[in-house]
């Protein structure tokens, strides 16, 4: 069961994973968004699980938003360079002191005292 | 592969145009360029015109063919819109380069255009967002701003910088604006005024940002024996590449680099047979301040890490060790997205003629780099005096 977040992603119902698809013909990893293997063509895609956890690669804070963010400003985006090998872009809950390198998780509903249906994620203190 | 030579430019000013039209500005930096170099209008054998926004901001398409008929080119040649992003109007003119160089027809014109500023911020964020990947960047409300907030952020802990270094390529692009009467910003400023201005995308500030421009540029390319038709001296193309980069942000190994740039350049100056130190001018795509450190970089022309030490300790104005963006470069000739590439080569041609109201002394040997989206698109051109 699969919750499906306005980032376009998925995460689990554990709320602990991200979602990638993995090609069946020759077991590359790619983006979720991708229906089409871009290894081997194959349109055989298996979604598979990456924990959310890894490290802050980067982050800004997004003051002059597209028209459909207005609302939401201001806000930090980061880029997270995740254990399993991926980088993924996303909101970053920042806090003060957070620095690039610093390990981070992906916030969920139970963790996080907003619920947030975007991909996004806070340094692990 | 034939020889092929810029023979004549046009340009309008970049900035407010608000009650010209589109293809009015393509049309009359069009007609600059053709009058210039001295070519009739039945010699032009194809048109390639850079935009990127027309659509959503002027609600114009097949603009090459509309401005085509206004320059009252006939014989239904073919006419193409090319769209690249940032980089629209320098893939335009690779196009119309390998038209000339491959003898599909002896004479070219290539026009780049944008008009944007009757457009609000947020219009315009939305519409340049159309470069970003939609489904996995954009969703976290990233915006370009954003994607070079991140890129300095990532560029300051792997290598050193200050605020004060960033600035001083601001300070450099403003201050060579002021020379420049194409120029929409060109200003005197100083470190307290750059520290000052708003924050956009942290540590990004306003004045670390180009603005929204209108305006239009263009070029007559043609082969050797139509280049004598000009009154102005013709400037070489040397070499001319065209790469493709990641088309999302999470893709790039390094926040702080782009791909697409280190390949194009390496491939710009062995097809040239040119080395970096060779080269005099620089007109290079500073969209914003960081992105001038990183592309110098890039390009081979400055050591990795030393693109901000370069521009604070002067090496890189007009009369420094290598000239970059003496036009005022984006930050202050602004930005109008699909002219951007098509006035840089404007610019480095003006330069290598000797006609530069900011004149690099006796430059012979000119590069101009066009980067578009998040880094999918660059050119990397190289241009030399006969």
């Amino acid at each position: 069961m699969y919750r499906q977040l306005i980032w376009g992603g998925l995460m689990t119902a554990a709320d602990k994973f991200l979602i990638f698809h993995k090609c069946e013909s020759c077991g590359a990893r790619c983006d979720i968004t991708a229906q089409i293997c871009p290894t081997c063509l194959s349109e055989h895609l298996m979604p598979a699980e990456v924990l959310g956890e890894g490290k802050l690669a980067s982050w800004t804070t997004i003051r002059k938003p597209p028209l459909q963010f207005k609302d939401e400003v201001s806000y930090e985006v980061g880029v997270f360079d995740l254990d399993a090998g991926v980088r993924v872009t996303g909101r970053f809950l920042y806090n003060a002191g957070d620095r690039i390198g610093d390990r981070v998780m992906l916030v969920n509903s139970q963790t996080n005292d907003v619920q947030l249906e975007k991909l996004a994620f806070k340094v692990i203190r | 592969m034939r020889e092929v030579f810029v023979t004549g430019i046009g340009s309008t000013v970049f900035g407010r145009h608000r009650d010209t039209a589109i293809e009015t500005l393509a049309a009359r930096a069009g007609a600059e360029a053709i009058r210039q170099s001295g070519v009739e209008r039945d010699q032009i054998g194809t048109v390639y015109l850079g935009n990127f926004i027309s659509g959503p901001l002027n609600g114009k398409e097949v603009l090459a063919g509309i401005v085509a008929d206004r320059l009252g080119l006939s014989g239904n040649i073919p006419c193409t819109k090319v769209e690249g992003a940032c980089a629209s109007g320098g893939i335009a003119f690779r196009h119309a380069w390998l038209a000339v160089a491959y003898g599909m027809c002896d004479v070219a014109l290539v026009i780049g255009v944008e008009k944007m500023t009757h457009a609000s911020t947020s219009q315009v964020t939305s519409a340049l967002n159309c470069a970003m990947d939609n489904e996995l960047d954009a969703p976290s409300g990233l915006t370009f701003p954003g994607l070079f907030g991140l890129a300095w952020r990532s560029y300051e802990h792997k290598y050193g910088l200050s605020r004060e270094d960033v600035a001083s390529v601001v300070i450099k692009n403003k201050s060579n604006g002021l020379i420049n009467p194409l120029a929409q910003m060109g200003a005197t400023l100083t470190f307290d005024e750059i520290a000052a201005s708003s924050m956009i995308a942290d540590p990004l500030q306003l004045f670390d940002c180009c603005p929204a421009s209108d305006g239009a540029a263009a070029l007559i390319l043609t082969s050797k024996e139509f280049a004598s038709k000009s009154a102005k001296q013709p400037v070489r193309v040397l070499s001319s590449v065209q790469t493709s980069g990641a088309p999302q942000i999470a893709k790039h190994l390094d926040l702080c680099s782009f791909e697409a740039t280190v390949k194009a350049a390496n491939q710009a100056f062995q097809l040239a047979q040119v080395r970096p130190a060779h080269v005099n001018v620089v007109e290079l795509h500073d969209c914003f301040s960081i992105a001038e450190i990183i592309d110098s970089e890039d390009l081979g022309l400055i050591p990795r890490g030393e693109g901000a030490r370069w521009a604070r300790d002067g090496r890189t104005t007009v009369n420094g060790d290598v000239a970059i963006n003496p036009s005022g470069g984006l930050l202050a000739k602004g930005h109008p997205v699909g002219a951007t590439g098509v006035g840089q080569i404007y610019e480095v041609v003006a330069q290598l003629r000797g006609e530069h109201p900011n004149q690099v002394q006796g430059a012979k040997i000119g590069l101009t780099h066009n980067l578009g989206g998040t880094g999918v698109a660059c050119t990397v051109n190289l241009f030399g005096v006969v």
